[in-house]
C-alpha cells in the first residue's frame, strides 16, 4: 500500500466520510480479522470484535497523532477490543483443549506438513491467558512491559505465562508428530 | 525444539495473515455509524408538527365554516342593499320632482338617514345606512324581503312618468336565536360524534403520511386512530424500546 494513497483515504476517514471509511475498511479487514480469530473463542466472537474495534476505529480517529503506523494504531485497538471481550465474558481457563487436539490429530493423518490452520487451532487450544500472552508477546512482538499494562498483570506473571504457553505448545507439537510419524 | 525456533516458526505462520471477514460487518458498521439518533428525533419531529398543523388547520376550517357563513350572508345582503340604494339616489336626484316617498323602514334607521338636501327628496346616505344596518344585523335578525324585479320596476316608472318611483321596503323583525343546546359543554361531544366522511378519511391519511416518513421502523409503529367519542388518537408504542434492548443486549 503507497503511503500517499492510505494518507488520502485516513484524511477523508478523519471527515467522516463514507466512502473512505469502507476502503480503509477494505485495506485493514482481512488482517484485523485474522487477529480477531486468534484471540477469539469462536468465529462470531471474532466477528464481533472486528465490528466494534473497527467503530471504535472510526469513531476515535481524531486520537490517533501519527506515532507509528497506522496499522500498529488499528491493530492495537482491534486487540484492545478482543481483550475487552474476554474481560467482559470473564472467560475461565478451563476450556474444551482435548478436543480441539484430536481434531488437528485427525487433520495431521494425511500427513501434510504443519501450516496456519493447525498452528492456528493448536494456539487456540492454549488456555486463554497463556493464548493472550503468547498472541501478543510472539505473534504481535508486544514487549512484557507493555503486556503487562495491557492486561493489567505485572512482568514476571506476563514472562512465566509466556513461558508456560511454549511448554505447552512444545509437548502438543511433540504428540501430534509422535502421532504421525 | 527450542524457544526461538519455536516463536519462529508460529510467527512465520500467524503473522499477517489474511482472513476477509463475512460481508455483513461492514453492512454492520455503516449502520451503527449512520447518526441514527439525531435522524430519528427530526423525524418525531416532522410527524408531530405535520399532525399538529393538519389538527389546527382542520379546526379552523370548520370553525370559520360554521361561524362565518351566516356573517357572509348578511355582508352580502348588507351590499346589496348600498348598491340599491346608490341606484335610488341617483334616479331621484335626476327626476328632479317633488315626491312623495312612503317608506316602511324600521324607525331608527328612518332617523339615522342623512337628509340632505330636501325633505322631500329622502337621499339616504349609503355609508350611514350600510353602518345602520349592519347594527341591526349584530343586534337582531333583520330580513329583508325586496320586491322582485325592483330595479326594473324602477326604470319604467322613472321612463314613463319623471316621477321618483314608490319603493317599498318589507322588513321582518326576529328576535335573537336560541341555542338548542343549554349546556354549551355537551354541545362539543355532541359536534364530535357527529363524525362526517371527511373525518372518517384523516386518520388513514395520516398513517400513510407516517409510513412515507418512516418505512423502515415496522417495529415501533406510530399509528393514528379513532376513539369513541371522535377525537384522534396517536399510538406510538415501544418508540424508545429499541434503545432499551439495545442496552440490554450490550449488558
Amino acid at each position: 500500500m503507497e503511503k500517499d494513497s492510505l494518507d488520502k483515504i485516513w484524511g477523508a476517514c478523519l471527515r467522516r466520510s463514507r466512502k473512505a471509511q469502507f476502503e480503509l475498511y477494505q485495506l485493514f479487514s482481512k488482517k484485523m480479522f485474522a487477529i480477531c480469530i486468534r484471540y477469539t473463542e469462536s468465529e462470531q466472537e471474532a466477528e464481533d470484535v472486528l465490528q466494534i474495534g473497527f467503530l471504535k476505529v472510526f469513531t476515535n480517529c481524531h486520537d490517533y497523532k501519527g506515532n507509528g503506523s497506522l496499522e500498529g494504531w488499528i491493530r492495537r485497538i482491534i486487540i484492545n477490543t478482543a481483550l475487552e471481550f474476554h474481560r467482559k465474558n470473564k472467560y475461565t481457563f478451563t476450556n474444551n483443549a482435548d478436543e480441539h487436539l484430536q481434531s488437528i490429530i485427525s487433520s495431521q493423518e494425511t500427513h501434510h506438513p504443519i501450516y496456519y490452520k493447525d498452528l492456528l487451532s493448536l494456539v487456540k487450544t492454549l488456555p486463554l491467558g497463556y493464548r493472550t500472552v503468547f498472541n501478543l508477546a510472539i505473534i504481535e512482538g508486544y514487549s512484557h512491559k507493555e503486556i503487562a499494562i495491557m492486561l493489567s498483570i505485572s512482568e514476571g506473571n506476563s514472562k512465566s505465562q509466556l513461558s508456560r504457553a511454549r511448554l505447552w505448545l512444545k509437548e502438543k507439537l511433540i504428540s501430534i508428530e509422535n502421532i504421525n510419524s | 525444539m527450542k524457544n526461538e525456533e519455536l516463536d519462529q516458526l508460529f510467527k512465520e505462520q500467524l503473522a499477517d495473515k489474511e482472513i476477509s471477514p463475512p460481508s455483513f460487518i461492514w453492512d454492520k458498521i455503516e449502520k451503527e455509524l449512520a447518526p441514527k439518533h439525531k435522524i430519528n428525533w427530526i423525524r418525531y419531529a416532522a410527524i408531530l408538527a405535520i399532525i399538529f398543523s393538519s389538527a389546527l388547520t382542520i379546526f379552523f376550517v370548520k370553525n370559520t365554516k360554521t361561524l362565518s357563513s351566516p356573517e357572509k350572508n348578511m355582508d352580502d345582503k348588507i351590499s346589496n342593499l348600498a348598491m340599491l340604494d346608490n341606484k335610488i339616489t341617483k334616479e331621484t336626484t335626476s327626476a328632479e320632482a317633488p315626491l312623495k316617498k312612503t317608506e316602511h323602514l324600521p324607525e331608527n334607521i328612518i332617523k339615522n338617514s342623512d337628509v340632505s338636501q330636501d325633505k322631500t327628496q329622502n337621499k339616504v346616505s349609503s355609508s350611514a345606512y350600510k353602518v345602520k344596518a349592519r347594527e341591526t344585523f349584530s343586534t337582531r335578525q333583520t330580513i329583508h324581503i325586496e320586491e322582485p324585479l325592483v330595479e326594473n320596476n324602477l326604470k319604467e316608472l322613472t321612463k314613463n312618468t319623471g316621477h321618483q318611483p314608490l319603493i317599498t321596503y318589507h322588513m321582518v323583525e326576529a328576535g335573537p336565536i336560541q341555542s338548542l343546546i343549554s349546556f354549551p359543554e355537551q354541545e362539543d361531544n355532541m359536534l364530535a360524534s357527529l363524525a362526517t366522511s371527511e373525518d372518517e378519511a384523516l386518520p388513514p391519511l395520516i398513517n400513510k403520511i407516517i409510513d412515507k416518513i418512516r418505512p423502515t421502523d415496522r417495529e415501533t409503529p406510530i399509528k393514528v386512530s379513532k376513539d369513541n367519542e371522535g377525537s384522534i388518537q396517536i399510538d406510538f408504542k415501544n418508540i424508545f424500546a429499541k434503545n432499551k434492548n439495545k442496552n440490554k443486549r450490550n449488558k
